[in-house]
């Protein structure tokens, strides 16, 4: 007895015969009424296919809806479900809960941990069991038996539904009657049984129409396993009607026997095609070119299936476009979303990571786009690194009163912006809590709601329990859209060419199917059951289900990966191309292997059969094919821009114009400060960027703690606190005793200590501080006794230096320490004292003089002579002697200056950027700039101002 | 008739007893993956065997050797079906269900499937060994309170030592080590330092005056002065190191602080252990999981009898290649999971347990070849060969036949290579156990090379090197390298590489076992005008061109303020000349990049170029892969990649970094997000390089491993090859499983010293034995007669003697190796490839026609109508937009869904019910009181009353699917359609929810709605008269907001 009144059921053998057979004299009956037909099919890809085979025919239409099962089943449901992100939310809560009072070694925690990690597999596990009539009683575990219990009575207890739930139910039940049906007529195409999860849904469509017809593939050619079967016969049940063969000749033309060859039965690779590419990218090109190929042979549908929306997919979309080859794109192509919720997006990162500057700083340049911040990202990441620096911290709140109390006004903003962003979130919140919250900062920024937000909001008043942070950021996260709509080429047209997937090219008629990325490993995908519902439990639950339906194992889900493409085969006419590539770019180490399925069609081709079969013959079969570039005509040209690279590289040709010289002289620095000189000695390169374009580089890195530099630091503020005594003249002042400096210096080092928190890494950190700080003020005692001091002291002004051709150079500096006879320069008698908490420095005239090594320290004393002092020049260390050169010696020493000398006068600088090791690294370049190794530097060099660069050799390392 | 190999039967044995354990020592060259491949496909071809494929994991350590192992056994395979005759595919799918792998990620496969009950952590992310940002995060949110060492401890080890000399310790500790160490606590009381060696210092007097004898009198005083600090006063006191050396001083301090340092290496050592397992604590709770940590993983599962004995009931055979590089937890995991059941753990090899079950583990490997110590352990693989040997859970084959190196070439290394791994050498020797016990032999034994019957005679050549004066302080290895590579490189450039036996350049392969040395090699071949293709393991990804140039050119676009990556753009991007570079600057280094016009040509054209970038760097809806392929094309980057790369390798790369961007793109990430990822991989390392036909290949000994060229030419043999002795805190070595932990270098004895230094050379042996091995055809030996051998170079450690060798004959024996190229004529297949590529072939048919374009209404308007975009099949799986605040899509969507099922017909009763249900909806999402309002409206309406009139037949949301025009179809869905069929009329409703802008009035906004989509509802008139023909057709536009609707386009 038919329970639904207008009632067919029909077998389809081919996409062809279904559309003569069913689909069409369908489409064509309703014309002229205004009734309400929907048209239900598996995915996008066949509601557009059926679209684009209406108007190739010319089958206009009126009152026809397409749609796939997900937005027909809005059509009749009223309560939404509540949504998988927020499914997650109630179930990490729920498993916190059960956390909390445990003790950290407690092994009960054990199995809760290795859950909450898993969470998304074992929900997607539990929505296999729902969809098919199970419940959470029927998990193995305990746990997730009591898990998922207690989510489906959570969702009954708030007023949602879950969704596989309520389509049982409504697939299940009769209709009552005199309620409105949702449709006069329907069609489903049902596909096969890889459709199981969507049974419920349909059924309770189907439920629902006045009308109702419904295709199914049809078993036999749904391959092995019997599940084909069963799935006929749910619907027989459902419908009580006996499903019948569509009543058309199979189609005289099909690429069935390709597919065979992998699914198993006789076979014949004699309508196939193989493309083996060099790489990925090539594979790009000659799947582009086969495309054009086979149209000019007069293919009028051509499917070209992407495993999903991957490189290869935009490379050969857009070669598609540059050739002019119209094509439908249903895999996708995401854009960036709008800047507003890429904003919240970094919100949810910025409280989820802790309110750490690293995240502050990725939020910045999308604050500033919407001029909601006013610094540039590089002053931004400038102010960080200051404040870090000073705090060696990364968290943000702590240190925000000091940002906005700062004279600096870049610190200000910084705090500014940080203060509208915080507090922090604490561990644990009520969803409704954390929406104030985070609703707030995003009505002070103005940002506009996400589409689906009230959801969210309404979950809030409905939750009402304490959740883990964390896990509602996970939840907002989902509702902010990850990608955008972008206006793309192919979106949605009717074209011969389509860009799609499995999934959605099964189920209609192509006259040629393109199977890219044919690579072991792509694809098929080879799926690990989970293991909270394993193989072994789905075939045992199987066997003991309410319904026929079954759950899929991973094998059951492989044999239908392999139906699917068989079936793309079987309603493909002329010809089916399979395209894989030698090696990725990714990886060129590794060469890859074609895919089961193209490896049995080249082996029925024979292609694997001759000498040195395999790997061999997959790699001739790729050099057989000219590399992409060489075939696209993409000749070498003498071209300026190489003659100035190679220029720059070659040893034999002095530095010119085009390396780090200005021709104009315009920009010849008037002054340098001392620091300045010894680095632009050591690598003229910087003294390029620093003093000559005056360009900054911006530190990129993600902020870590330099413990040396901090000390450094730290030693250089408290000296200065211990030994600045009473105001005498200028910087001058009176150099306080020993016994009243190591007064001082107790007491600066106890503010110090009171900064740091209390811990043993602050601990040592400030022991080492002291240390040093106290050997140092014990050699500045022993050095000649002299009553009057300045620390951190300018140069005089008005000071030059010598250097060499070009004269006299204005400098500047900061000097640590400076002992002097009177309180002035002109006529004193000055020890200019410099300190050094680490490395390796040593002051010496000798090596001064041949490397520059501590040259600032040489220029310190030359501008004092300048200045009319007398003197020396000292290098204080912790854990070593002093170190002096003396005014007799140090134009010696100063020998270096001659070389900037020769900078100066003549314009050119060049480099002499050592070659980076893995640890260590010069001076940086941009960026852009790829390196040019340190030989031909030296090469350079002395070709341009004639002295040898010093003796330097390689670094010894592992290859 | 082929001849075989004499080893033929191991190799058999191998092939066909499943039913065994076996491990199998082979020699370079003698086809390991080859044998393992052929053991699989025998499998496959059988029934039986095949029942065993499902629980095969066949594993090895390097991602590419597992790749290759997997295509190889496949391959062979293959071969073997077609030498059956055979098209059953069925023994391909079988060979499908076995495992191939990494040892990672076999343990992460047992991880994930046995770990939930433990508590593991079932998806983590990987992070590389010693991986610093992850340090320095745990370091700053790590309390730093250490339990294991009381408060007087604690203060005693700060005052010597700073707390971060415990940190690279901490950092790299195994787990097990981790564990041991923290149970070693030190006595309470640190000792001080002796006062007996004080005497001896004071008293030390120096052989001469001058400033050894004043160096002296400071350390001198320093220990004495130190001693008093330290019994004295509390201050920091770190330790000092002693000044010059006078007098044997540094081993006086060093015995000096001997106690002291003592202590402070173990107290270290506990803390290291304390803060390494909190460290990993950490890590694992976030779900970090290092390489080592997945073996861990693996192995803490194993330490449950029960989770064990489930694991061993699931019946693994173990197939490990390459075993000599597997590291000793990595063979516990594989050894136990194939013992049987009820085996205790740990008592096999070593041990008197029962080995693994029979058929369920093999390996192979070459001890000779283990040339990485610090991860594998070359004695533990010994274990597990010498048991099989005694027969001990299995037997032991040998391959000695090569198939690769040549007759000559092996009868130079059978004679000149025993003695190198010989007892003869001291550092192939142990330490002996007890006084006048013989010294055990630590060194693998060398199995002497049997040729395979095919291979060539081949050649084993002297290349004659002049010794030309080297002088100077420094560097005079770098520059007596650079003068050997400079006369090999004239002699092939004069001479041809015939000349060595090798067909094309690219047969050649230059070998050295340091980098550096090849980057000197480089520079020389490439001064002869010879091409190189330098291949690099590990090559920084910010030195490749192609890396650097998207880097800064990301790097402007998302911040255009940022000059001084400007610089580097316009300079190396563009090659703009430094001098016009800084003429464009402001005086404070700043760009006007916005005002190209402004600049000097070329600074101004690629300002221009780049400026429509930096406007895309925040755009919305910008695809990633499109703005990088575009920006590509604009600097014309493959271009200047061909240019600077003719190989190629540039261009990969670039290819390689679209592809990222694309993939990154495809979830929605923005250039910012690409630049970030960009730069996080900076400073990260990939191999490149890659050989070219016409390229000398320059590679190190180590990346050799696996690989043969016809003619290798290793070269440096003379050069000592040195090592650096490693700082600070660290573990020594491990007597009877205890970590032996060090303060700093005093305190590694001169026996552990001289242990160490003799296993490195011992491996130093076997990478010259790798390097000795890759030739195919011919190795060339250069060689400096004049020249003595460095200490612990190549040369010496190999019994060389160069006079044996014969000098490199006169080119016509190159023919000779160019036989030994395998595969050149390969024709029948890549003819045939060609074919079915088709290229070019005869176009048969027409051309089909184009198909009309495809309209979608919703887009024809001239404001989006995202409500009915949303609903409309063609946007399933299409990111959805964001509100734009003005008008809520969720309320349109909504408004729409209630107007589809009203009941039109249906009494007020009805209507009210269905508005109530709307309205609950309405609620829940959070527009109740606008909704309400605006069904109140509508229902109070007069377009409502007239809408409601029975001569009405209506239909809501109506697809159309019909021609507009010639060559267009639309593509929508009205949202109401009225028809009269007595009165031939038709109304088409579209129901507006958009809100007012700022003061309009009613008749403004439905001007404004009319306005904007006026284009829509005309085109669903034009449709639909198709359907309704003579029948006018009125457009409606009703305003959810005003409450009233318009008429749209006056006429049909
Ligand atoms: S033409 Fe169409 S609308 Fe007019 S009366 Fe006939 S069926 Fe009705």
């Amino acid at each position: 007895m038919k329970i639904i009144p207008g009632v067919d059921l029909f077998l389809s053998r081919f996409a062809d015969s279904e559309w003569h057979g069913v689909v069409r004299p369908w489409l064509e009956e309703g014309r002229g009424r205004l009734e309400r037909a929907i048209v239900v099919a598996p995915t996008r890809g066949q509601t557009h296919a059926l679209k684009q085979r209406c108007v190739v025919e010319g089958v206009s239409l009126l009152g026809v809806e397409f749609l796939t099962p997900g937005l027909a089943r809005k059509k009749r449901v009223q309560k939404e479900g509540l949504r998988r992100s927020l499914q997650l939310l109630v179930l990490q809560s729920r498993i916190e809960a059960r956390l909390a009072p445990l003790d950290p070694g407690d092994p009960a925690r054990r199995l809760w941990k290795s859950l909450a990690s898993d969470l998304g597999s074992a929900l997607d596990d539990f929505e296999d069991l729902a969809r098919v009539g199970f419940r959470p009683a029927d998990f193995p575990r305990a746990e997730l038996r009591e898990l998922f219990g207690e989510l489906v009575a959570w969702v009954g207890r708030h007023g949602y539904a879950l969704g596989p739930l309520e389509d049982e139910a409504a697939g299940l039940a009769p209709v009552a009657p005199g309620s409105e049906p949702v449709a006069d007529r329907i069609l489903i195409l049902a596909g096969g049984p890889e459709s199981w999860g969507d049974f419920f849904g349909l059924a309770a469509l189907a439920r629902r129409s006045r009308s109702v017809a419904v295709v199914l593939a049809e078993p036999e050619f749904g391959g092995a396993g019997g599940s084909g079967e069963e799935w006929v016969d749910a619907w027989q049940a459902l419908l009580g009607v006996e499903a019948r063969p569509i009543d058309r000749p199979d189609p005289e033309e099909s690429c069935a026997p390709v597919a065979e060859l992998w699914t198993g039965g006789a076979g014949s690779a004699e309508r196939a095609e193989v493309i083996v590419a060099r790489s990925k990218s090539d594979e790009g090109d000659h799947v582009a070119d086969a495309v054009v190929r086979l149209l000019g042979e007069g293919a009028d549908n051509i499917a070209v299936i992407f495993p999903g929306a991957d490189a290869a997919h935009a490379r050969i979309a857009r070669l598609m476009e540059e050739r002019g080859v119209p094509f439908t794109d249903l895999v996708g192509t995401a854009g960036t979303p709008p800047v507003d919720a890429r904003i919240q997006s970094a919100l949810v990162d910025f409280y989820g990571g802790g309110c750490r500057l690293e995240e502050l700083l990725a939020l910045w340049p999308l604050l500033r786009s919407l001029n909601l911040a006013r610094l540039s990202p590089a002053d931004a990441r400038v102010a960080c690194q200051e404040l870090f620096d000073e705090v060696q911290a990364h968290c943000v709140e702590a240190h925000v009163g000091r940002l906005e109390a700062s004279d600096d006004a870049r610190w200000r903003e910084m705090g500014r912006v940080a203060r509208i962003l915080l507090p922090g979130w604490p561990d644990h919140l009520t969803a409704a809590d954390a929406l104030g919250r985070f609703e707030a900062v995003r009505d002070q920024l103005m940002l506009a709601e996400p589409a689906g937000w009230p959801a969210l909001r309404e979950f809030a008043r409905r939750a009402a329990e304490p959740m883990p942070a964390r896990a509602i950021l996970e939840a907002f996260r989902a509702f902010l859209p990850e990608r955008g709509p972008v206006s793309a080429q192919g979106r949605g047209g009717f074209a011969r060419v389509t860009l799609t997937t499995c999934r959605r090219a099964a189920g209609v008629a192509w006259s040629d199917a393109i199977f890219v990325e044919a690579n072991t490993g792509v694809w098929p995908e080879r799926r690990e059951p989970s293991c909270w519902l394993g193989d072994e439990t789905r075939r045992r639950l199987n066997e003991s289900g309410r319904f026929s339906l079954g759950l899929p194992t991973s094998d059951g889900r492989a044999a239908q990966e392999r139906r699917l493409c068989a079936a793309i085969a079987r309603d493909t006419r002329r010809k089916v191309v399979l395209s894989a590539a030698l090696f990725s770019e990714e990886d060129p180490e590794v060469r890859l292997g074609p895919n089961s399925w193209l490896e049995r069609v080249m082996w029925s081709k024979g292609l694997l059969s001759a000498d040195g079969a395999g790997t061999e013959a997959f790699e001739r079969l790729a050099a057989a094919r000219p590399a992409a570039g060489a075939r696209r005509g993409l000749v070498p040209q003498p071209v300026e821009w190489f003659e100035i690279w190679s220029r720059r590289r070659d040893p034999d040709r002095p530095f010119d114009e085009f390396f780090l010289a200005d021709a104009s002289g315009a920009r010849r620095p008037r002054r340098l400060s001392a620091r300045q000189i010894e680095s632009g000695v050591k690598d003229p390169a910087q003294l390029w960027f620093d003093a000559v374009l005056r360009v900054r580089r911006v530190e990129w890195r993600s902020f870590a703690r330099n413990r040396g530099k901090s000390i450094g630091d730290a030693v250089h503020r408290v000296l200065a606190e211990a030994l600045r005594g009473a105001p005498a003249e200028g910087d001058f002042f009176r150099l306080p005793g020993r016994d009243a400096a190591g007064a001082r210096l107790a007491a600066a080092l106890a503010d110090l200590r009171a900064k740091w928190p209390r811990d043993r890494y602050w601990d040592s950190f400030h022991m080492d501080v002291c240390r040093a700080a106290r050997e140092l003020v014990g050699r500045v005692y022993e050095l000649p006794a002299a009553p009057f001091g300045a620390v951190e002291a300018g140069l005089p002004e008005g000071a030059t230096v010598p250097v060499g051709d070009a004269g006299r150079l204005a400098v500047s500096g900061r000097m640590d320490l400076v002992l002097s006879d009177r309180p002035g320069w002109n006529g004193a008698r000055v020890e200019i004292i410099d300190y050094k908490t680490g490395g390796e420095s040593k002051l010496s005239a000798r090596r001064m003089a041949s490397s520059g090594a501590s040259l600032q320290l040489g220029v310190y004393l030359q501008a004092a002579l300048s200045a009319g002092a007398a003197g020396s020049v000292w290098m204080l260390k912790p854990e070593e002697r002093p170190m002096r050169i003396g005014q007799e010696e140090i134009d010696v020493a100063c020998a270096k200056l001659g070389t900037l000398g020769a900078h100066l006068a003549t314009g050119v600088y060049g480099a002499l950027t050592p070659d980076r090791g893995e640890y260590t690294h010069g001076f940086e370049w941009p960026l852009a700039c790829a390196p040019i190794g340190l030989a031909i530097l030296e090469s350079k060099f002395f070709r341009t101002f004639g002295s040898p660069a010093a003796g330097r050799s390689r670094d010894e390392d592992h290859g | 008739m082929v001849d075989l190999p004499t080893d033929q039967a191991a190799r058999d044995r191998f092939t066909n007893e499943w039913g065994v354990n076996l491990a199998v020592a082979a020699n370079a060259g003698s086809g390991k993956t080859t044998a393992i491949s052929e053991r699989l496909a025998a499998m496959a071809l059988s029934a039986a065997g095949a029942e065993m494929l499902g629980r095969t994991a066949v594993v090895t350590y390097t991602k590419k050797a597992a790749a290759q192992i997997g295509q190889r056994a496949r391959a062979v395979l293959l071969h073997r079906m077609t030498d059956a005759g055979s098209s059953d595919p069925a023994p391909l799918s079988r060979l499908d269900r076995a495992f191939f792998g990494t040892i990672h990620s076999f343990c992460l496969l047992l991880a994930r499937r046995h770990g939930s009950a433990h508590g593991v952590h079932l998806n983590p992310t990987l992070v590389d060994d010693g991986e610093d940002a992850c340090w320095q995060e745990f370091l700053e949110q790590d309390p730093m309170a250490f339990s294991s060492l009381s408060d007087t401890q604690m203060a005693c080890f700060l005052r010597h030592a700073a707390l971060d000399e415990i940190f690279g310790l901490a950092k790299e500790l195994n787990l097990g080590a981790a564990r041991r160490l923290a149970e070693r606590r030190p006595p309470d009381a640190a000792p001080g330092p002796s006062s007996a060696v004080l005497e001896e210092i004071l008293a030390a007097v120096p052989l001469r005056k001058g400033p050894g004898a004043s160096a002296l009198e400071r350390n001198k005083r320093t220990a004495r002065e130190w001693l008093r600090k330290h019994e004295e006063e509390s201050d920091p006191l770190p330790i000092p190191a002693a000044e010059g050396s006078a007098a044997g001083i540094r081993d006086l301090y060093r015995r000096f602080f001997a106690p002291l340092k003592g202590w402070l290496a173990d107290a270290g050592g506990v803390l290291a252990a304390e803060l390494s397992l909190r460290y990993r604590g950490w890590r694992f709770d976030r779900g970090i999981q290092t390489y080592a940590d997945q073996i861990e993983t693996a192995a803490a599962l194993l330490d449950d009898v029960e989770m064990l004995e489930r694991i061993r009931g699931e019946g693994w055979r173990v197939i490990l290649d390459e075993a000599q590089d597997a590291d000793p937890k990595q063979f516990d995991v594989l050894v136990e999971i194939s013992r049987p059941p009820g085996a205790a753990l740990g008592t096999w090899p070593s041990g008197a347990g029962i080995g693994p079950r029979a058929g369920h583990f093999c390996m192979v490997g070459d001890a000779q070849q283990a040339i990485y110590s610090t991860r594998a352990d070359i004695r533990n693989f010994q274990v597990h060969i010498d048991a099989f040997a005694n027969g001990n859970g299995g037997e032991l084959l040998t391959f000695d036949v090569t198939f690769r190196t040549p007759r000559r070439v092996v009868r130079l290394l059978n004679a000149t290579l025993g003695g190198a791994f010989g007892r003869g050498r001291a550092y192939n020797l142990g330490l002996p156990p007890s006084e006048g016990a013989p010294a055990p032999l630590l060194q693998v034994a060398y199995e002497p090379l049997v040729p395979g019957p095919a291979n060539p005679e081949g050649g084993a050549w002297m290349l004659p090197i002049t010794s030309n004066p080297v002088d100077g302080p420094h560097g005079v290895d770098d520059r007596r390298l650079a003068d050997e590579a400079r006369q090999i490189a004239r002699f092939l450039a004069s001479a041809g590489s015939g000349s060595v036996g090798a067909p094309a350049w690219g047969d050649i392969c230059i070998m050295a076992p340091r980098k550096a040395w090849l980057s000197i090699v480089r520079d020389e071949f490439e001064s002869a005008g010879l091409k190189i293709a330098l291949q690099m393991r590990r090559n920084r990804n910010g030195d490749n061109p192609v890396y650097a140039w998207l880097s800064g050119l990301l790097a402007v676009a998302c911040d255009p303020e940022n000059t001084f990556e400007w610089v580097g753009v316009l300079r190396e991007v563009f090659g703009v000349s430094d001098s016009v570079i800084a003429a464009s600057l402001g005086s404070n280094g700043d760009l006007s990049w916005d005002e190209p016009e402004g600049h000097a040509k070329p600074v101004g054209a690629a300002l221009d170029v780049l400026r429509p970038f930096v406007g895309r760097a925040d755009g919305e809806g910008e695809s990633l892969g499109r703005f990088a392929e575009d920006l590509a094309a604009a600097c014309g980057l493959a271009h200047m990649a061909r240019l600077a790369d003719p190989e190629g390798g540039l261009e990969d790369e670039l290819a390689r970094l679209l592809a990222r961007a694309a993939e990154l793109g495809a979830g929605g990430a923005g250039p910012r997000a690409w630049l970030r990822d960009l730069l996080e991989s900076t400073d990260g390392f990939r191999a490149s390089g890659r050989p070219a036909p016409d390229a000398i290949n320059l590679i190190t000994s180590h990346s050799a491993k696996g690989l043969e060229w016809p003619v290798v030419i290793p070269v440096g043999l003379w050069r000592t090859i040195s090592s650096r002795e490693p700082t600070g805190l660290r573990i020594v070595s491990e007597r009877g499983g205890v970590p032996e932990v060090v303060f700093d270098n005093d305190g590694v004895s001169e026996d552990a010293r001289d242990l160490y230094e003799r296993a490195r050379l011992r491996e130093l042996v076997r990478l010259l034995y790798v390097t000795l091995t890759r030739a195919r055809g011919a190795l060339v030996v250069p060689w400096a007669a004049q020249v003595a051998p460095g200490t612990n170079s190549f040369a010496e450690l190999w019994d060389l003697d160069p006079g044996g060798l014969d000098p490199l004959p006169a080119p016509s024996a190159g023919a000779q190796a160019a036989s030994a190229r395998k595969g050149a004529g390969a024709a029948p297949a890549a003819a045939q490839a060609a074919e079915s590529a088709g290229a070019g072939g005869p176009v048969s048919a027409a051309r089909a026609p184009a198909m009309p374009m495809r309209i979608l209404p919703h887009e024809l308007a001239r404001a989006p109508d995202q409500a009915r975009a949303a609903r409309h099949e063609s946007s399933v799986g299409e990111p959805s937009p964001v509100n734009d605040g003005a008008d809520p899509l969720d309320y349109g969507i909504w408004w729409h869904e209630t107007l589809e099922f009203l009941p039109w017909a249906g009494d007020l009763a009805a209507v009210a019910a269905h508005g109530e249900s709307s309205m609950a909806k309405a609620a829940e999402m959070g527009f109740e009181a606008r909704g309400r309002e605006e069904w109140g409206r509508l229902l109070e309406s007069e377009p409502w009353r007239l809408v409601r009139d029975a001569r009405w037949t209506r239909l809501a949301e109506v697809g159309v699917l019909a021609p507009l025009g010639a060559d267009a179809w639309i593509d929508g869905v009205m949202d109401l359609v009225l028809h009269d069929p007595n009165a031939r009329e038709v109304w088409i409703v579209d129901w507006k929810t958009n809100r007012r802008t700022g003061v309009e009035d009613d008749s403004a906004l439905l001007g404004r709605l009319a306005a904007d989509y006026e284009g829509q509802l005309r085109a669903y008139r034009q449709c639909a008269s198709a359907f309704f023909p003579d029948c006018p057709i009125t457009l409606w536009i009703y305003s959810t907001v005003a409450g009233a609707w318009t008429r749209v386009g006056s006429s049909s």
